[in-house]
Parts: C-alpha cells; structure tokens; sequence
C-alpha cells in the first residue's frame, strides 16, 4: 500500500504539471512549442519509481490529458499506461543509470508519441472534416519534431526537478560518509518487490 | 513464481481491453462516460483559472520591474513612483480590457434575440496534433448538451466565429476553433449579393491563423478585403457571424472554382473569453 506521503505528493505533481501545462498552452499559440509535461511525467515515474508507480502515474495522467483536450476519452490513459510501464523497465538501482535512461528514452518517447499522434490524426478524423492529404500530416509532424525534441527533454528534466525538489520518500540524513555517490540501492515507492 | 508474471500480463491485457471498450463508448454522442470527467473539472478549473490570473500578476510584476532598473539609473525616486505606477496601470489596464469585453458582450442578447448566451474563459488551448480542442468552463450545467445532430456556436465579445463546442461535461466543452482543419461550415460573402461559399481551416494555414475558403463560383464578385460572415445553412451557426476578411484569392486546382486565404475576424493569440450561442 502506498503512504499517504506518496498519494498526496503524487496528487500534488499531477495537478501542478497539468496546470502548468494549462496555463503554458494559453501563453504559447502554437502546441507543438508548448511542453508535454503530462507525457513526460509516467516517463519519469517509470525510470525512477519503479513499475507500479510508473504504472499509476500513466493511467492517471493519461487521463487528465484526455480531460484536457483529447477527441475521446481513454486513449490518453492507455498510452499513459503503457509509457509508465515501458518506463520501469528502464528503472535502475543506480541514480547515474536513471539519469543517463532518461536523457535518452525522453527524446525516443517523444518521436515515438507524435509517430502515434500522427498515426491517431489520420485514423480518427473529426465528423465532417473535409479530407486532407496524409501526407501534408506527416509532412507537418516531421517538421515540428526537432523542437518538440527539445521542449521535451527540457520538460523531462523540469519534472525530474520537481521530484527532486519535493521527493516521494523523505531523505534519510546519511551518516555513513563512505557511501558511494550512487546513495546505495533505493526501492520502488510502492514496495512492489 | 512463473503464476505471477502471468497474473500481471493478464491484467494489463484486460485493463488494455477495459479502455479499448471506454474509447469505444466514448465516441457515442451524449454518452454518460463524459461525465466522469466532471469531479475533476468542478476542483481543476478554478485551480487553473487562479494559476492564469497568478502568471498574468506576475508577468505584469515582471515587466514593471525590469522597466524599473532602466529607470534606477536616472533617478532612484522616480523609478519607484514609476514602477508603482505602471503596476497600477497595468492592473487596469486588464481591468478595463476586460470590462470592455463584457460591456460589449451585453450588446449580443440584442444580436440574438432568440438564443441564451452564456459566457465563459479558456482553460486550455491545444496540447498535441491530436490533443488539440479548447476547454472552456461552460459545460452541461450551462444548458451546453451537445447530441449529434446539435452543436453551439461559440463567438468572442465581438460575435466573432470563434468555432463550435465538439463535446461537454457537467462543468467544461471542448471547442473546435476555426483554424482547425476538422472544421467546416458554410459562410457567404457580407453584403447584399451575399456568394454562397465554404469555409475550413488548414493543416498548412492553421500555425499563421488564418484559413481557407474554397466552392467560390468562378463569376463571383469577390475582392480581397472582403467580408466574410456565416449563412445559416446546417443549422449550427447563426447567419451573419462574422468569420474573417479575404487575404488572398486563387483559382482551384480543378480550374472550376476560386480559393482564398482567409484572416479570421477572431485573434485567437489574445482570446480569454467565449460565449456560446444556446437556443434559437
């Protein structure tokens, strides 16, 4: 079971990013400029908490960007689903490996995630949208791509930031200096193991 | 230990299956699950609303301060009296703006004599290709219940076509903007030999905000800078909202029909407040 410390936190992370992704989208006109915070978020929960919690994180902020602006409802929380558990895999004892796992994995979800949205435009047109050439789409997602790479890994370390600001778990004071930099072996939020 | 691997696959399948059947349902028109939705945004909309109007303080806060510094350097007392004062200013500035909206909003009842007009802020603009409607706070508790056969009109304080709301919750709508390319309507030209015509938004125009007009009739007596307003046609959109002014006319690919590019009357880059037409 989860503490009250990691609900409430958890709570805490999702409405903050989700509004500061609201709010960022009405400051910047057009979205491909605007950060995915609430796609990098399952990312990061998977990469350094773990399965279960990348887990939670997904199918929860899946669905708030589905409350936010998707067509339908669901769609969002399947891929925040499947990120977060994706994510875990990459979850690793070693602080150096998570970060090296996220610089990474945050620009291939990137393309990876506008390939599906790309994918998503085509297949799911709105009632009565005149017809557009798949390839104008493609074209335009292509194109958008180098500063949603950017923009995203950017926002995959703003969210690092918060969890590093504001940590799941309290920080033990340590009172073995000898301790390697790695700070030893950390558990998932959820003790899933 | 081979059973516990299996059990979490299988859960995952029937969750994947769960949600494949959740989008499915949430395509039917009207279906209860959009109000699953409505919890969240009945303690999430005030939240984001006080979020816009902190970055709106701070970012005038922000501006007032760096004018300061420039100021310091002449005279220490002035920059303080000024920097207060453009604060102040600035406050309202907003506030007036904004009055100046509602004041000529209340001019819309006398526009639409027939329809209920319920106005609203955006929460959100898009957030992906695909994750691309505006939110508003106006939902189903405001009368907007949207069916498949009925949409609403959403206009500016100028009654201006802003676009039309796609879907509704108990407490926000999703908005289709015009400079989306999902959407379509029959417009014609202002005046009184008014040419039948269609406007669309564009994939390639939608990031300069401007859109498309095409079906112009090649005898057409159309010129740039001309007027172009809705025609009533489908049912949706009251006739005569005003939609955008002519940029540039061209002949369609099929040598059959004239094409322009379209500036919407309506700037999407400084819309905050919304009001849809319900009724009529």
């Amino acid at each position: 079971m989860p503490t009250r410390r990691v609900v409430i936190l958890s709570i805490l992370y999702l409405f903050l990013l989700a509004i500061l992704q609201s709010v960022l989208s009405l400051l910047i006109f057009r979205p491909a400029y605007v950060p995915d915070l609430l796609l990098m978020l399952p990312l990061i929960a998977g990469i350094w908490h773990g399965r279960r919690y990348g887990f939670w994180m997904g199918l929860t902020a899946g669905f708030f960007r589905d409350f936010l602006a998707g067509r339908l409802l669901g769609p969002g929380i399947l891929i925040g689903m499947y990120i977060g558990l994706a994510a875990s895999l990459l979850h690793h004892e070693d602080r150096r490996f998570r970060l090296l796992f996220t610089a990474v994995s945050a620009p291939i979800l990137t393309v990876m995630f506008s390939l599906l949205m790309t994918l998503l435009q085509i297949v799911t047109p709105y009632p009565d949208q005149p017809p557009i050439e798949h390839r104008l789409i493609v074209l335009r997602s292509v194109n958008q791509l180098p500063w949603q790479l950017l923009i995203n890994v950017g926002a995959a370390f703003f969210v690092l930031l918060l969890f590093y600001l504001i940590p799941l778990r309290k920080r033990e004071k340590r009172t073995n200096l000898t301790l390697g930099s790695s700070g030893g072996v950390e558990h998932d939020v959820f003790d899933l193991n | 230990m081979a059973e516990k691997p299996r059990i979490k696959i299988f859960v995952v399948v029937v969750l994947t299956l769960a949600l494949i059947a959740l989008i499915v349902l949430s395509m039917v028109p009207d279906s209860p699950l959009l109000h699953l939705t409505s919890p969240l945004g009945k303690v999430f909309n005030p939240i984001v609303r006080l979020g816009q109007t902190v970055t709106r303080s701070v970012s005038g806060w922000i501006s007032s301060v760096s004018e300061s510094d420039k100021i310091r350097r002449d005279n220490e007392d002035l920059r303080e009296e000024i920097a207060r004062l453009q604060n102040e200013l600035a406050a309202r500035e907003d506030a007036a703006k904004q009055f100046e909206e509602l004041k000529d909003a209340f001019g819309l009842p006398s526009l639409f004599p027939d329809m209920t007009i319920k106005g609203g802020y955006i929460m959100n603009r898009a957030i992906g290709d695909w994750y691309d409607a505006f939110r508003i706070n106006l939902g189903q508790k405001d009368g907007i219940l949207v069916r498949q056969d009925r949409s609403f009109a959403v206009v500016d304080a100028n009654s201006n076509l802003v676009g039309r709301v796609l879907s509704s919750d108990l407490d926000s709508a999703k908005v289709l903007p015009i400079i989306h390319e999902g959407f379509a309507t029959g417009a014609r030209m202002e005046g009184s030999h008014g040419v039948a015509l269609r406007v669309r938004g564009d994939l390639t125009l939608k990031d300069d905000n401007l859109i498309y007009a095409d079906q112009i009739p090649l005898d057409a007596s159309v010129a740039v800078g001309d007027r172009i307003v809705t025609s009533g046609a489908g049912g949706v959109f009251p006739e005569g909202l005003p939609i955008g002014t002519i940029e540039e006319i061209h002949m369609a690919d099929d040598q059959r029909s004239l094409e322009a590019t379209v500036r919407p009357a309506v700037s999407f880059n400084r819309l905050t407040a919304v009001f849809v037409l319900i009724g009529g």
